[in-house]
């Protein structure tokens, strides 16, 4: 009953975090500024990606084991961008550029808390035979 | 049946669209592209679809097991191209074209679509018995529309 508490607590946390993405969605599509400012067309689309997840595990956080693949998905997800970055950063080093590494820590740790908390497998209960 | 076995076909032309992309992604890292090209956000943007790729596969094998799952990639597919229309207008506005416009745009949202009409009905638990009169279970909103949204679909085809 903990754990299942736990992780609905860690889902409304992790899909606000997602959702609060629209701001960001929001001031990169105001006056064009993707276009005119950053030259940048794959940063909008990047961030609408976001949305949904995070509409999607507050809705999972309602009755997290109906939407154990839900949050499957959005664990490895977190996962494969944390790890992504983390070969962008190695890389970044190598070239003598600076990247941060926050971002790799903070997605990795969504990921694995994720996983870390997935409901069990609910075990279906079988009809009685006559 | 027939529906079911359309959705396992959907998934598995959309999962494989998606994987694709991990190739892409690999190109991109590869002798680190996307640092000589100054988009340290492609990587991460091909990243998440391909994740969602290899999932949609694995929702291949039992649909209504993987409702949300679906759901989030037909949304997402949405998403996606809404936020590319708007930024095809944006271009237009500007006197510019954006590459790939509007078949891009079109894919996206043909994909997400398809998955929403094909979207699996809620499975009943195999607890309740369920009678001749026996309602589904009421879902959260989302899913609530998208299954009514499919169940005329439907029942349109079907007339």
């Amino acid at each position: 009953m903990k754990r299942e508490r736990l992780i609905q607590i860690v889902l409304v946390i992790v899909g606000l975090l997602n959702v609060v993405q629209i701001y960001f969605l929001y001031t990169d599509l105001w006056h064009s500024s993707w276009l005119l400012e950053q030259k940048n067309e794959t940063h909008p689309m990047f961030l609408s990606f976001f949305i949904p997840v995070g509409v999607f595990l507050l809705i999972a956080a309602r009755k997290p084991s109906e939407y154990r693949s839900a949050i499957a998905l959005a664990a490895w997800w977190h996962i494969s961008h944390g790890a992504v970055m983390a070969i962008q950063t190695v890389e970044a080093w190598i070239h003598g550029v600076h990247r941060n590494f926050g971002d790799v820590i903070l997605f990795l740790a969504i990921g694995v808390v994720l996983l870390a908390l997935l409901p069990g497998k609910r075990e279906v209960v079988a009809p009685a035979v006559a | 049946m027939k529906r079911e076995r359309a959705l396992q076909v959907v998934l598995v032309l959309v999962g494989l669209f998606y994987c694709f992309w991990g190739y892409l992604l690999f190109d991109d890292l590869w002798h680190s592209r996307w640092l000589s090209g100054h988009s340290d956000v492609m990587p991460m943007f091909l990243s998440l679809n391909t994740a969602l790729g290899v999932c949609l596969l694995v929702a291949v094998n039992q649909p209504a097991k993987h409702r949300l799952m679906i759901a989030y990639g037909a949304w997402s597919s949405l998403a996606h191209g809404f936020t590319m229309t708007i930024m095809s207008a944006q271009a237009v506005a500007h006197g510019m074209h954006r590459k790939d416009s509007p078949q891009d745009i079109v894919i996206f949202g043909v994909i997400g679509v398809t998955l929403l009409a094909l979207f699996p009905a809620k499975q009943a638990s195999p607890a309740v018995r369920p009678g001749p009169s026996a309602k589904p279970k009421l879902g959260p909103p989302l899913l609530r529309a998208a299954g009514a949204l499919a169940t005329r679909f439907a029942q349109r085809r079907s007339m």
